[in-house]
């Protein structure tokens, strides 16, 4: 750091900012104690001052911020979230160092399938090189001290069978595919599963009930490569409705100016905006009276937000591009969604059989409420708080993508790759997949714990 | 009126010559990199897609026959001083797709750069070889060699991939003022000139390369070139447009011909679309999305039998290069007596397990060198008992145990004229020579869920050799443990594993070569013959192929009497492909996809 505003702001005001707030608000010896690791930490990064970092600067900057708070005394929920982070921390240095030695204890390396080819066994100064080349004849505590370091400096290293690139550089190119696919699969099987599930508890024991049990049954134990390749065999190849497989056609990609990468990750962005304007909308609707009020203010948002994304499609040129790869992701996501929602609707069906014997539905019934109200207002809010859990950590392993899905529908993303990498002994790119998965399944406990108590007023940290 | 007919011609004009392929493959590219395509990227999908675009000094054509590919000659090995040397005169006709002409400096650039960095690979390996290349003149150059390992060279470092200097030099040049020099060469991903006329044209990860025409036909030096088989064995080189020509010595091209095969390229596009599932990439074919699938393992019988019949698709079935076979522990008794292995190699009827067992499925063998490989087989070996029935299998082996002093409890009793129960009194309690019981033979054989092909046959194997009291003891497991005891531990009796193999056999030492011991080397039987050590010297240091040739079918006849392995049979290569494309030939050794799907040579049937 060369510019002298950013010294001043960085090395002085900011830390200094810090320090006040935490005097003023902490008092215990302790809190000092706290203050002062973290700030040694902060300029330690800073000053890339060695002695002050275990493995790397850069994993000071995480770990001098959680610390800092504790320097002052946090209640409630800003206090849960602090130690949940310092928890999140200790954990994924216990995942990572796990995850190591899962993957040093496999019989041989990435290099041993080159022992197979009698050319460089005639050779074996080019098979040392090729040792050498990946790291692969080092020590046990060395590689770990290379692991390690590359996972505090927020590395995670060069793949081997991709050789010479980055592991991040893959991750970077298969988690939009991987994301696109199954949050788009992961919300519409919510929705459903959570629609149907409050509707056939409601009238639980009818026809409809049975139905959607047997039936959501039959895709929660269907063998799941089967079923995908039946869909292939019926769309694809039969009615020719949907593309085979992959996520574009060639034909339509030689001439195209920019690379899937690129409509992929504005796709998702789309994605996550359209997911933000229904959200927003429920919110609104949250302080309106009426159902209809409601309703309306609901799909104002998600086709105010369609027509946005729509004109943005329009205009920026790719949106041909675009539409074959939603072509494609439409047989995927029907699979995912068929197969999937039948477990989010029978959560919410026992869970809404649980709550409409509680006294304050009897208490809302007696009251006089329309029937509907009761059920979406009163007995499916709470309802929702287990399948919210399980949708928010879902989504967050979605990350890992779907071996069986991402293999069947020739889908590249993560799940393959990281199915690949293990199998070839790519330490690296394999090791990099787990740790990205496990950070972001940390995470998303912590999300749904925070999201628990906006849902349950009746949970407080 | 007449402009619309103009117009109507053009359009279809244009459609016909459009042409595009797709062919199915199963990993994406990893690598447009050739020194990294070559070293630690060499998968089979790298290779698929771009291997065939660079050339190198000499080749083989679809027989095994040594020929020249950016040589004007087979060039010959000389001793000159206290080196050998090997004068390669080049074809003066040859241009990279960038326009350049192939001349020595690719040749001297190429090497020089493989040993000057020390370049990492199997495939460079050949590179390493040469103490000095040397640039003669425009066309000529010298390669300068310690040793006179002839097999190595010619097979090898003569058949080594030469990059295109013009475009590659200044990036190595770069390289060299890194810190580190290869893994910066390496990291360069670059689509590079070819020698032909197809190249690397889009690449979407994840989903499809894209390999198009980037030279003209009237450009491109090789359009047209042709390769005539002749029914002799003969083989000829015809460059109509150049006027390059080349033919076999030995045996000299006359009489009628066999197969022409044209160069192209006669398609304007390939595209490999990746699939995750082979399954998928058999609807893709039988929905006609691709026209071929490329995978160097090929079809199952059953994925074979789900394509047979459907419509506009062609199954073809071709030997492949690899054998199964069973291996001994020469280090331990009985399997250190020689009639003993060949007293069990009587008792496998390859015929009968390939074609009753095994349903025509798999292709008998008498020796490591597929029948195929017709350069480098040896026809006259016979396998132990061929011919006999399976009673007379069983006397003969009786016969060889006992030659070699082993006795019974209960000798087995072989009535060879019932054919279907030749076995009266099974054998019981066999001793050896000094008179103690055999000990119990562990036979490991991967099991029923890996290859039921070696499963089923192994159990018919233990059953054979029980019924005349040999105590073998099948046990079928898991792929690494018999790996693990045979190359690492070399802890076993028998076991039963298969190898993929070369068109040339240098795999013989590797194999069975005295030098070769396992752990350090492959010779997992201990196998140790002054004699056939001496012929693998032979024909690697081989004044002449025909030596070499001589050398390698001595070197089977003895292998076939002292049996450190049982060859015992190869599974087909089974590829598809639908019939609205055409490859030059399907019926070769290895399949199509040892061609690589024949980019330059395949052609859209309209």
């Amino acid at each position: 750091m060369t510019n002298p505003v950013l010294i001043f702001v960085f090395a002085g005001l900011l830390p200094a900012v810090g320090v006040v707030y935490a005097i003023y608000k902490g008092k215990a010896p302790q809190n000092y104690i706290f203050l002062a690791i973290s700030l040694a930490l902060y300029y330690g990064a800073l000053t890339n001052f060695r002695y002050l970092y275990l493995f790397s600067p850069r994993f000071n900057y995480i770990l001098a911020p959680i610390i800092y708070f504790y320097g002052f005394n946090l209640s409630g929920l800003s206090k849960f979230i602090r130690n949940r982070l310092a928890q999140i921390v200790l954990l994924l240095v216990i995942y990572v160092t796990v995850v190591f030695f899962i993957f040093l204890a496999m019989p041989g390396d990435y290099t041993t399938k080159f022992l197979q080819d009698p050319k460089i066994r005639q050779n074996p100064e080019v098979y040392e090189r090729m040792k050498q080349l990946f790291g692969v004849d080092d020590p046990w505590y060395v590689k770990y001290y290379k692991h390690m370091k590359n996972f505090f400096n927020l590395e995670l290293g060069i793949s081997f069978s991709e050789y010479p690139k980055r592991v991040e550089e893959i991750i970077a190119e298969r988690l939009p595919r991987t994301l696109f696919l199954f949050l788009a699969s992961s919300v519409l099987s919510f929705l459903l599963g959570f629609d149907l599930g409050k509707r056939i508890a409601w009238k639980r024991g009818g026809l409809t009930d049975k139905m959607a049990t047997f039936v959501g049954i039959v895709f929660w134990t269907i063998f799941t490569p089967f079923y995908m390749l039946i869909l292939i065999w019926l769309f694809a190849v039969t009615l020719r409705l949907f593309p085979l497989s992959g996520f574009i056609t060639p034909t339509k990609w030689f001439d195209a100016p920019f690379s899937a990468q690129a409509v992929f990750i504005r796709l998702l962005l789309t994605e996550l905006f359209m997911l933000v304007m229904w959200i927003i909308g429920i919110v609104v609707a949250g302080r309106l009276k009426t159902i209809r009020a409601k309703r309306t203010a609901i799909w104002g948002f998600v086709i105010g937000g369609a027509i946005i994304a729509f004109v943005y499609w329009a205009a920026n040129g790719m949106g041909t591009y675009a539409l074959d790869i939603v072509h494609h992701l439409a047989l995927p996501v029907i699979a995912l969604v068929t197969l999937h929602f039948a477990g989010d609707m029978l959560v919410m069906r026992d869970t809404m059989l649980e709550v409409i014997k509680e006294d304050y539905i009897t208490t809302a019934r007696a009251k006089g409420l329309p029937d509907k109200v009761i059920r979406d207002k009163h007995a499916a809010r709470t309802a929702l708080l287990p399948l919210m859990t399980s949708f928010v950590i879902g989504l967050a392993s979605t990350v890992s993508g779907g071996v069986i899905t991402e293999t069947m529908f020739s889908w590249k993303g993560m799940g393959l790759t990281l199915l690949e990498a293990t199998t070839a002994q790519d330490t690296p790119l394999a090791i990099g997949c787990l740790v990205f998965t496990g950070v972001l399944v940390l995470l998303a406990h912590l999300v749904a714990d925070i999201l628990y108590a906006f849902l349950d007023p009746r949970i407080r940290y | 009126m007449k402009k619309l007919v103009l117009l109507g011609l053009l359009l279809v004009g244009a459609f016909l010559l459009a042409t595009q392929v797709n062919y199915g493959i199963f990993a994406d590219i990893t690598t447009t990199n050739v020194w990294n395509l070559l070293g630690a990227g060499s998968t089979s999908w790298n290779f698929a897609v771009q291997i065939w675009k660079y050339p190198s000094i000499l080749g083989m054509n679809k027989d095994g026959m040594l020929i020249p590919a950016a040589a004007a000659e087979i060039p010959k090995l000389v001793k000159e001083g206290n080196m050998w040397t090997v004068t390669v005169k080049l074809r003066k006709d040859m241009r990279w797709s960038n326009g350049a002409p192939f001349t020595a400096d690719d040749v001297v650039f190429t090497y020089t750069t493989v040993k000057e960095l020390e370049i990492p690979g199997g495939n460079w390996s050949g590179a390493y070889e040469p103490e000095k290349v040397e640039k003669i003149d425009q066309w000529t150059v010298k390669f300068y060699f310690k040793e006179k390992r002839t097999i190595r060279i010619f097979y090898d470092t003569l058949m080594t991939t030469i990059v295109c200097s013009n475009y590659w030099k200044p990036i190595v040049e770069k390289a060299k003022k890194q810190k580190d020099p290869v893994k910066w060469l390496l990291a360069q991903e670059v689509i590079d000139p070819g020698i032909a006329a197809l190249n690397l044209g889009k690449i979407e990860k994840g989903a499809f390369a894209q390999v198009t025409k980037q030279v003209s036909d009237d450009k491109y030096w090789a359009f047209g070139e042709k390769s005539i088989y002749y029914k002799n064995g003969g083989f000829a080189i015809v460059n109509p447009k150049t006027g390059f020509k080349w033919q076999s010595d030995n045996p000299k091209p006359t009489g009628a011909v066999d197969l022409e095969v044209a160069n192209g390229p006669f398609v304007n596009t390939i595209v490999y679309k990746i699939y995750g599932n082979k399954q998928v990439a058999i609807q893709a074919l039988i929905a006609g999305d691709i026209d071929y699938i490329y995978n160097p393992v090929g079809l199952t019988a059953g994925e074979a039998e789900q394509l047979r019949g459907q419509k506009d698709i062609k199954v073809v079935s071709n030997p492949q290069l690899g054998f199964r076979y069973i291996a001994f522990n020469m280090r331990k008794f009985p399997m250190s007596v020689k009639e003993f292995r060949q007293a069990i190699a009587a008792l496998v009827d390859r015929d009968f397990l390939c074609n009753q067992v095994l349903k025509g499925r798999a292709i008998p063998l008498a020796t490591p060198v597929p029948p195929a490989n017709t350069f480098w087989y040896n026809s006259a070996v016979k396998t132990i008992g061929e011919g006999l029935s399976m009673g007379e299998r069983y006397q003969l082996a009786v016969s060889l145990l006992k030659k070699a002093g082993f006795k019974w409890d209960v000798e087995p009793v072989i009535d060879p004229k019932d054919t279907k129960n030749p076995v009266k009194t099974p054998g019981k309690g066999l001793r050896g020579p000094d008179g103690k019981p055999v000990p119990e033979i562990e036979f490991l054989s991967p099991g029923m869920d890996y290859d039921p092909m070696r499963a089923q046959t192994a159990m018919y194997i233990e059953q054979w050799a029980k019924n005349i009291g040999i105590p073998l003891k099948l046990k079928l497991t898991d792929f690494n443990e018999i790996v693990t005891r045979a190359f690492e531990e070399v802890n076993f009796d028998m076991y039963y594993l298969g190898w993929g193999i070369g068109r040339i056999p240098t795999y013989f030492r590797s194999f069975f070569h005295s030098a070769e011991m396992a752990p350090e080397g492959n010779n997992t039987p201990g196998y140790a013959n002054p004699e056939f050590d001496a012929l693998i010297d032979e024909f690697e240091f081989a004044d002449n192929f025909e030596q070499a040739r001589k050398a390698i079918f001595e070197a089977q006849r003895i292998l076939a009497e002292d049996l450190p392995y049982i060859v015992v049979f190869t599974n087909p290569m089974i590829e598809a492909y639908r019939t609205n494309i055409k490859f030059p030939y399907d019926t070769v050794l290895g399949g199509i996809n040892n061609y690589y799907g024949f980019p330059e040579n395949v052609k859209k049937v309209q």
